[in-house]
């Protein structure tokens, strides 16, 4: 063959062998719990922790190859899995189950080696680190945390107290996005920092709405709730903007599809009244529209000086 | 032995470079402009939904048959190329199917979902011709494949194909999803288009496959459109677009569903047995699948690369 050069592992590739893991880790959970027959707590995280430490020990020997690359990822989901519903079982408190799982998907970001893992942990830590943040104010069981957002409703906050428990979950979390980006550490760069930042702006993009963050909030407060979904519309925009400084077309692609995901959330949220929202739209593209009118101005007169 | 990948020396991630100064006003301009146009949009279609109940016949009709005169002006006083000229054109194409919806649902026409997604994307052909643009031929495609989608649900034949099951209609999407691909990859050299169309053709297959495999219809007929989607796929890497391994990294995609739907529809190993089984099968399908994919890709990018070399 002729002489090698670096080449770009297609994007489409990685995620068609994530889906295929995510898919055969399913399976072999589904598995895994009819052949064991789980009784107790125990049983669940004691296998689910064996499992991830034979994947973290098969990603260690397997470099790059393909299938104990992929066989490492499929047992890594079947494990996080089961040490989840070992913890949900063990656990009353959802903040402990929330903050446990967060700190599983730290670990694992950090310790695996291997890229697509760490962007599948950073992804999953985002949306622990949403849930935990979420139930600190308003309670509520491991069930309620995933199904019925209704179920909070009874601790309500102000619209006020509401923005700013949001901005605790989402302030960091992009200041973490920016404080990777500018990191410039070559070797790091490839194998660490990129495949995190990865995990993290899909995360910023999309959590907000599958952590049903939004949805929660748009259940109770003053009249102007709806709100949520507009900011996790600015959520993916900033993750946009990060994607762009990466050159990454995909994220880009996908924070776009986020953009109107939330715009068409934002529609159907409850609290609020369809000409509020009508107004509080066209005072935002007016805005918008302004803002390009400016910087058309100053980059005319620039090039004209 | 060592894997397939292993000979495969690929780059890394690249680092970001910081982007020009003249590139963030130019990605900036782009989103402020699109957020806003898309923001004023959205807040016209929410200030119509909270009035539609109190407005009157005549009164919808004229509103929407205003904006649709409105966006022609824009359209006909910019040209192609322009921003505002392409918003103008894609609010014909939406208006036209909004009309035609407000239409059958005032003088309750009877006509089927399906040949209202028809009746639009045939009135829309003129509107995104004129544009050239991708996106609104993308939009145009997606009416298409609602219609196409919603007609196959509905009917059972395909004309000469009465007998078949629904998977030939799927197929036949599939098969028709790829004329547009070749077609569009001719006319508009989008690599974006060229790819959403190809998720779309082999997404129907796929849905094709897997209603022949966990559905009790079938027949030759449908194996052989099967073929012919697959076949299809091979071939633009062949001649539509020499060396890309994009299309068939979805008939892997492909073949490794439907491989495992079959395995699970026919294998019989006990409950616990399969599901081992099935995920085994799952990662050697696509580990396999995807390494011989990958050293494909390496090695047509070599042999381009020393092509570029030579000349």
């Amino acid at each position: 063959m002729s002489t090698q050069t670096p080449i770009a592992k297609p994007w489409y590739l990685s995620l068609a062998l994530g889906a295929s893991a995510w898919l055969a880790g399913i399976l072999m959970l589904v598995g895994f719990a009819l052949l064991l027959d789980f009784n107790s707590p125990g049983e669940f995280t004691s296998v689910g922790i064996v499992l991830i430490g034979a994947a973290f020990v098969l990603m260690l020997l397997a470099k790059d190859r393909d299938f104990a690359t992929q066989l490492g990822l499929c047992l890594s989901v079947a494990g996080q899995c089961l040490v989840i519903a070992g913890l949900a079982d063990g656990f009353d408190s959802p903040s402990h189950i929330a903050l446990t799982c967060l700190l599983m998907q730290i670990v694992l970001t950090a310790a695996m080696p291997n890229r697509l893992h760490r962007s599948f942990s950073a992804f999953f830590a985002v949306i622990a680190w949403a849930f935990w943040v979420r139930i600190m104010p308003l309670g509520g069981n491991f069930d309620d945390m995933f199904w019925d957002s209704l179920a909070n409703a009874a601790v309500a906050l102000s619209t006020g107290q509401a923005l700013l428990w949001w901005v605790i979950t989402w302030v960091p979390v992009t200041i973490l996005c920016w404080v990777l980006l500018r990191q410039n550490t070559r070797k790091l760069w490839d194998d660490v920092f990129f495949p995190i930042l990865r995990g993290l702006l899909i995360g910023l993009a999309c959590a907000s709405v599958l952590s049903n963050f939004g949805a929660i909030f748009g259940t109770f407060g003053h009249g102007s709730v709806a709100i949520w979904s507009l900011l996790s519309t600015a959520l993916a925009f900033a993750a946009l903007m990060m994607s762009f400084m990466m050159q990454s077309k995909p994220l880009m692609g996908f924070c776009i599809a986020c953009v109107f995901a939330h715009l068409v959330h934002f529609y159907f949220a409850l609290g609020t009244t369809l000409v509020e929202k009508s107004v509080l739209m066209l005072v935002i593209g007016v805005v918008c529209l302004s803002l390009q009118q400016l910087l058309k101005a100053q980059s005319r007169s620039r090039s004209a000086s | 032995m060592t894997s397939l990948s292993e000979s495969t020396q690929y780059q890394r991630a690249p680092q970001p470079a910081v982007p020009s100064p003249a590139q963030w006003q130019a990605f900036c301009q782009a989103s402020l402009q699109t957020a806003g146009i898309v923001s004023l949009g959205a807040g016209a279609i929410f200030f119509l939904a909270a009035n539609w109940q109190h407005m009157s016949r005549w009164q919808r009709f004229s509103l929407f048959e205003a904006l649709f005169v409105l966006c022609a002006v824009f359209a006909w006083i910019r040209p192609a190329g322009n921003v505002i000229g392409a918003l103008g054109l894609t609010g014909l194409m939406v208006l036209t199917g909004v009309l035609l919806g407000l239409y059958g649902q005032t003088f309750q026409t009877g006509a089927n979902t399906y040949e209202l997604f028809f009746a639009w994307a045939a009135l829309s052909v003129p509107f995104a011709w004129l544009s050239r643009q991708p996106g609104i031929w993308a939009f145009w495609c997606v009416i298409l494949n609602i219609a196409l989608a919603l007609y196959a649900q509905s009917a059972s034949t395909w004309m000469f194909f009465s007998q078949y099951s629904e998977s030939i209609n799927w197929m036949v999407l599939g098969l028709i999803n790829l004329a547009l691909t070749w077609i569009f990859l001719r006319q508009l050299h989008s690599q974006w288009l060229y790819r959403f169309l190809l998720v779309c053709a082999a997404g129907f297959a796929t849905i094709g496959s897997l209603s022949l495999v966990l559905g009790s219809q079938g027949g030759q007929m449908v194996g052989i459109f099967y073929l012919a989607n697959c076949a299809a796929l091979v071939a633009f890497t062949q001649y539509a677009k020499p060396k890309d391994i994009f299309p068939i990294t979805l008939l892997a995609f492909n073949l490794v569903v439907t491989s495992t739907a079959m395995f699970a529809r026919h294998g019989d190993l006990g409950d616990v047995g399969m599901f081992f089984a099935l995920s085994f099968w799952v990662l050697v399908s696509s580990a396999v699948a995807f390494s011989i994919l990958l050293k494909l890709h390496q090695l047509w990018h070599s042999e381009a690369h020393t092509l570029e070399q030579l000349q």
